[in-house]
Formats: C-alpha cells, sequence, structure tokens
C-alpha cells in the first residue's frame, strides 16, 4: 500500500527542497500535490485524503495551525516552522511532530521513522485543546484607532490619546495636539481597549492610566482628575470612584 | 538639614489638622508636667491647661496665617523664631486675659511663666520643624531617586528598543533554510542572499553601537531587507524607491539620522501588510528634503488596518511601529514625527518626519 503525503509551504523554494530531500530519503512516499497557501492545502487535501501533510505555520491567509484544525484525523501532520519557540513547546506536549527549518536530513530521518511507526490515526485532541486556548490568550487590543479630522481620516496610536469622551453615537478622542472623532460609540470601543491602560471613569468617559496626574476627591465620592498632558479635568462618576480610592 | 532644604528650594506648607493636634496634645503633656514641678502661681490645673493652650495654639495660628507671608522675606529659620515669639506672646496675653482678666499679667511680675512659656516654646519649635523637615528631605530623597530610576528606566528602555529593533531569529533562520534551497538548484540567487543578509547582520550589529547612519546607509539596508523578503515571496513582493538613485542630491544622501529608524517600518510593511495577503503587494520608499526637515515616507499596499474590531494576529501593525515612535520621540522628542494613515485603495503609508540632528 502506497503512503501519499501533500507538502504545504509559502515558499515554494523550500516546497521543492522539503520534496526533493523527501525523495531521498523516502522513495516510496508518493507526494500527490505542493501548496502554497492555506486554502489550496485544504482543496488539496479533501481531493486526495493524504495520509500526512507537512505544514508550514507561517503563511498567508489560513495558517498551517489553521489549516490542521480543517483536515480528517487519519492524516498525520508534521508542522514545519522556521523559528517558535511557543509552538514547538506545544507541538512537544501534544505529541505531534515538527520540523525546524533548515531541516536537515538526521532530523527529516527520524521524522520518517516515527511516521513509519506510529497508528494510522493520530489524536489531535491535546492539539485542538491548545490552539483554541492560544487564540483565546491572543486577545489583541486596539493599538490604532481610525478617526476623522475634517475631512481626512488618521490613524491614532492608542498611546497618543489621551481620553474619549461619548458624543451621542459618536466618539471623540482627545490627543495633546487635537480633537477627533470615531464613528463608533464609547461602549464599542471600550470593548477594545487594554484594560490595563485604559479606565472607564465615567459612563461617557475612558482615560489612558499614565495621563491621569492626581485625583481629588469630593464629599459625594467622585473624583476630580487632573491630566498630564493636557488642562482638561475629567469627573468621575459615583460608581466609578473604586479606581481611584487606593491612590 | 537648612541648607538642604534651601538648596531644594522647598515651599514650606502652613500646618494642618494633624499638626494641630499633636500641638494639642503637646500641651497638654506641658500642662500635666508643670503640674508635678514647684509652680508658684498657679494652684489649678485648669489654669496650666490654659496657658499652655493658649501659647500652643497661638503658635499654630501665627504659622497658619503668617508662615507663607514671612517665608517670602526672611530665611527659613528666622521667620521660623519669628513667628513662635509672635505666638507666644500673643497666647500668654490671651492667657492672662482668660485667668485673671489682665493680658499684661504674665509680662508684669511674674517672669517664670515668661521664662517656662520661652523654654516649652523653643523646645516645642525644635521638636515639630525637625520632624516636619525630616519628612520633607525624606520625601525629596525619595523623589530624586525615582528621578534617577526613571532617568535610568529611559535609558534602558531605548537600549532595549534598538535591540528588539535588531534581526528577529525568524527571520534569520527562514532566510538560511532558502539559502539551503536555493544552493544546488539556483546557486547564483544563493549567493546573492548570503551577501544581502551579510550586509544586513552587518549593520544590524554595526549601527546598535552607533549614535547616527546617513540615509543612503540606511536605505542599503532596507533594500538588502527587501531583497532577501523578495526570493522568500517571490512574485508577492515588489518595492520602488524614489528618488531611486539619488546621487545628484548629496545633502539628502548624507542626511544623519538615528540608526534603524526606516527598517523596522519596512519590515512592518512586509510582515504585517504584504506577508498575510495571499496576492501579495508593492512597497514604495520616498524620501525628500521638506522645510529643512527629512520627511520619508512609505507606502505599501497590503492588508491595511483592519476596519472594524482589534487588529487580527496577521494583518495591521506590530511591535515594529510602536517601538520606532518611542525611540523618535526620545531622540528628538516633539521635533520628529510618526504619522500613520490608509493608502488607496488598500494598504498604509507611514509618514517620517526627522529633523537634522547636529553631531
Amino acid at each position: 500500500m502506497t503512503v501519499t503525503a501533500i507538502v504545504v509551504d509559502d515558499e515554494s523554494t523550500l516546497v521543492d527542497y522539503l520534496v526533493i530531500k523527501l525523495g531521498e530519503l523516502w522513495p516510496e512516499l508518493v507526494i500527490v500535490g505542493t501548496a502554497n497557501n492555506g486554502r489550496s492545502a485544504i482543496a488539496l487535501a479533501e481531493e486526495f485524503d493524504p495520509d500526512i501533510a507537512f505544514l508550514d505555520i507561517h503563511m498567508p491567509g489560513l495558517s498551517g495551525l489553521q489549516v490542521a484544525e480543517a483536515l480528517p484525523a487519519n492524516t498525520k501532520i508534521v508542522f514545519v516552522t522556521a523559528y517558535d519557540e511557543f509552538a514547538v513547546k506545544a507541538f512537544q506536549h501534544a505529541a505531534v511532530d515538527y520540523l525546524l527549518k533548515p531541516v536537515t536530513n538526521a532530523r527529516l530521518g527520524l521524522t520518517i521513522e516515527r511516521l513509519k511507526n506510529s497508528p494510522s490515526h493520530q489524536d489531535r485532541s491535546v492539539l485542538m485543546q491548545f490552539l483554541q486556548a492560544a487564540r483565546t490568550d491572543q486577545k489583541n487590543y486596539l493599538q490604532w484607532i481610525r478617526a476623522g479630522y475634517d475631512d481626512t481620516t488618521q490613524l491614532i496610536a492608542a498611546e497618543d490619546v489621551i481620553y474619549f469622551k461619548a458624543d451621542h453615537k459618536y466618539t471623540e478622542v482627545i490627543t495633546k495636539e487635537s480633537i477627533y472623532v470615531v464613528r463608533r460609540s464609547i461602549k464599542e470601543l471600550g470593548e477594545e481597549l487594554d484594560p490595563a491602560q485604559f479606565w472607564q471613569i465615567h459612563r461617557g468617559i475612558i482615560v489612558r492610566v499614565d495621563q491621569v496626574a492626581a485625583a481629588k476627591r469630593d464629599l459625594r465620592g467622585r473624583y476630580t482628575i487632573s491630566l498630564r498632558d493636557h488642562q482638561d479635568t475629567l469627573r468621575t462618576s459615583q460608581s466609578y470612584g473604586h479606581l481611584f480610592r487606593q491612590m | 538639614m537648612e541648607n538642604l532644604l534651601q538648596a531644594h528650594n522647598v515651599k514650606r506648607k502652613p500646618p494642618g489638622w494633624r499638626e494641630f493636634f499633636y500641638n494639642t496634645l503637646f500641651c497638654l503633656a506641658i500642662a500635666g508636667v508643670l503640674e508635678y514641678v514647684d509652680y508658684p502661681y498657679t494652684p489649678l490645673f485648669g489654669d496650666t491647661l490654659i496657658v499652655s493652650l493658649s501659647i500652643g495654639w497661638s503658635i499654630h495660628l501665627a504659622y497658619h496665617l503668617l508662615g507663607g507671608l514671612l517665608d517670602n522675606f526672611f530665611p527659613v529659620y528666622f521667620s521660623v523664631i519669628l513667628l513662635t515669639a509672635i505666638g507666644l506672646s500673643v497666647g500668654l496675653l490671651i492667657a492672662g486675659t482668660i485667668v485673671a482678666g489682665n493680658p499684661l499679667l504674665f509680662f508684669q511680675d511674674n517672669y517664670t511663666s515668661l521664662v517656662l512659656g520661652v523654654f516649652f516654646g523653643i523646645v516645642g519649635l525644635v521638636i515639630f520643624s525637625t520632624r516636619e523637615n525630616l519628612a520633607k528631605v525624606k520625601a525629596q530623597l525619595t523623589q530624586a531617586r525615582i528621578n534617577k530610576q526613571q532617568q535610568e528606566k529611559l535609558q534602558l528602555e531605548t537600549e532595549l528598543k534598538l535591540l528588539q529593533a535588531q534581526i528577529e531569529p525568524h527571520f534569520l533562520f527562514n532566510t538560511l533554510s532558502n539559502v539551503i534551497g536555493l544552493v544546488h538548484t539556483k546557486p547564483l540567487q544563493a549567493e546573492q542572499t548570503l551577501i544581502n543578509l551579510t550586509t544586513l547582520l552587518r549593520s544590524s550589529l554595526q549601527r546598535t553601537r552607533e549614535q547616527s547612519v546617513t540615509l543612503v546607509e540606511e536605505f542599503t539596508i532596507v533594500k538588502a531587507y527587501l531583497d532577501i523578503q523578495k526570493i522568500r515571496m517571490q512574485g508577492r513582493l515588489s518595492y520602488t524607491f524614489s528618488p531611486g538613485n539619488f546621487t545628484d542630491d548629496l545633502s539628502l544622501k548624507l542626511w544623519p539620522l538615528a540608526p534603524l529608524l526606516v527598517q523596522p517600518i519596512v519590515e512592518n510593511a512586509v510582515l504585517h501588510g504584504i506577508d498575510p495577503s495571499e496576492s501579495g503587494g508593492s512597497i514604495h520608499v520616498d524620501a525628500k528634503v521638506v522645510e529643512s526637515n527629512l520627511l520619508i515616507t512609505i507606502a505599501d499596499s497590503g492588508l491595511g488596518i483592519c476596519q472594524d474590531g482589534p487588529a487580527k494576529e496577521s494583518s495591521g501593525m506590530g511591535a515594529g511601529l510602536s517601538n520606532v515612535r518611542s525611540r523618535l520621540k526620545i531622540l528628538y522628542g516633539d521635533a520628529a514625527s510618526l504619522t500613520v494613515a490608509d493608502n488607496k485603495p488598500t494598504g498604509v503609508i507611514v509618514t517620517l518626519l526627522i529633523p537634522r540632528k547636529e553631531q
């Protein structure tokens, strides 16, 4: 019975190289197809149902990890990566084989031995668990805010923002030099900002924490906040006062 | 201690409720002590207390009302003595009035009270002002330490940022894999890639230790980087420079700028704009002098920044841009700027404005 494989890498030089090396070290292996991106890799897998898939991790569009999730369990996966400590640790943990670029004959030989001797069904539950965990960990906060200024659209770095102020359905973005308008509600924006950097201090105001110079408490438990790089003062509402209690 | 205070130019604050509380305690203590001392005039504890508190509170009030005013005219220690004297006299006048109905009681025939008042006034003065000064000096030392730490932190941050701007391991290993893959099939391309990698590595190692490079040096690095990425991405990446060959403009060519300001932005455009796009894109780098500032634009036709929601892992902006931004701020202050805007129809335009920095 012939063993079939696909090789997927966005760099064709590396696809060719791996195909040549596989031909030398495992002549019986039939490479049924190669692909340069995730989508065509999945199409290839559906067409040929290969026994083995060599998947590059970094690819345009779908990554190798995403392709792996879409492949049937009877396809054994070998990940290929140039340098990715995080992923490599995960693969060791999940007992999924991987190759580091540049691929050496000795290491590829070892992988081939493992592939020949491993059971036909790969248990991917650990890998899937890890991938899911990695996805939730990688919550990316808003770094650039697309905002209008006169007639132009500009991108404002989150670190330049002093505070946000709700203005009906829109939100004003106050920086050191000017005021921009974002066509989104402050609630939507707030959900995407890094909570370690931005604090909501009022239903309509979100301030960057390191811009807070001082917070003065009044008798009703509200705080008046003075800012480092702006002469505006902000007022917290009572329900957000706890943020400053220890200051 | 006085020298320290003056050297730091401290503005004394008027005493507050906390000082008032200590002051009162102190007065009670003196009244208590005086009960046990052979004190010929006051037979009643109440009277001792009244005298003690009148003096204590009057001194407190004098500090509160006149402290800030006197500090403008006299050295700190002189105004402290003056305030104590004023407070003491007023206190004795008040005490005399309350105890015997005679304001001058303590100034006429009973010098013991006056002497005791002066003595305890001085004791109180020494205790409180030492306490206050110690606290101030301590606060100043802490502040000085914080300032120093912040400065050191900033310095370290700059160095770290520069280190971070250096070549990524992933890029290095990937390039080497490509060279190995090319070595048999396309040896000339392999050779050229190794030459480019050498240029990039050498400059990255050398330049991080240099304060300033010329624009043409920075662009050589950018070209070496882009040529390596072109081998990897092939048809998916193209680039242009304008002016393509600026030999005729020597001042532009030799414009001094801090190292690794342009390359990270180009790298960012490749990694986050063009590489994640299946169809790829192009990069255009332009440099010109505008009102004696260097204006560099880096425009790509990649994915651009997500319209909605936070940037996905593969698209938008990497750490490279924030890195360059903070280094610009540290190196040039507000004179330099980095702005980011949408490119039409897709992609991002980054504009760098760098002032001329004399060596």
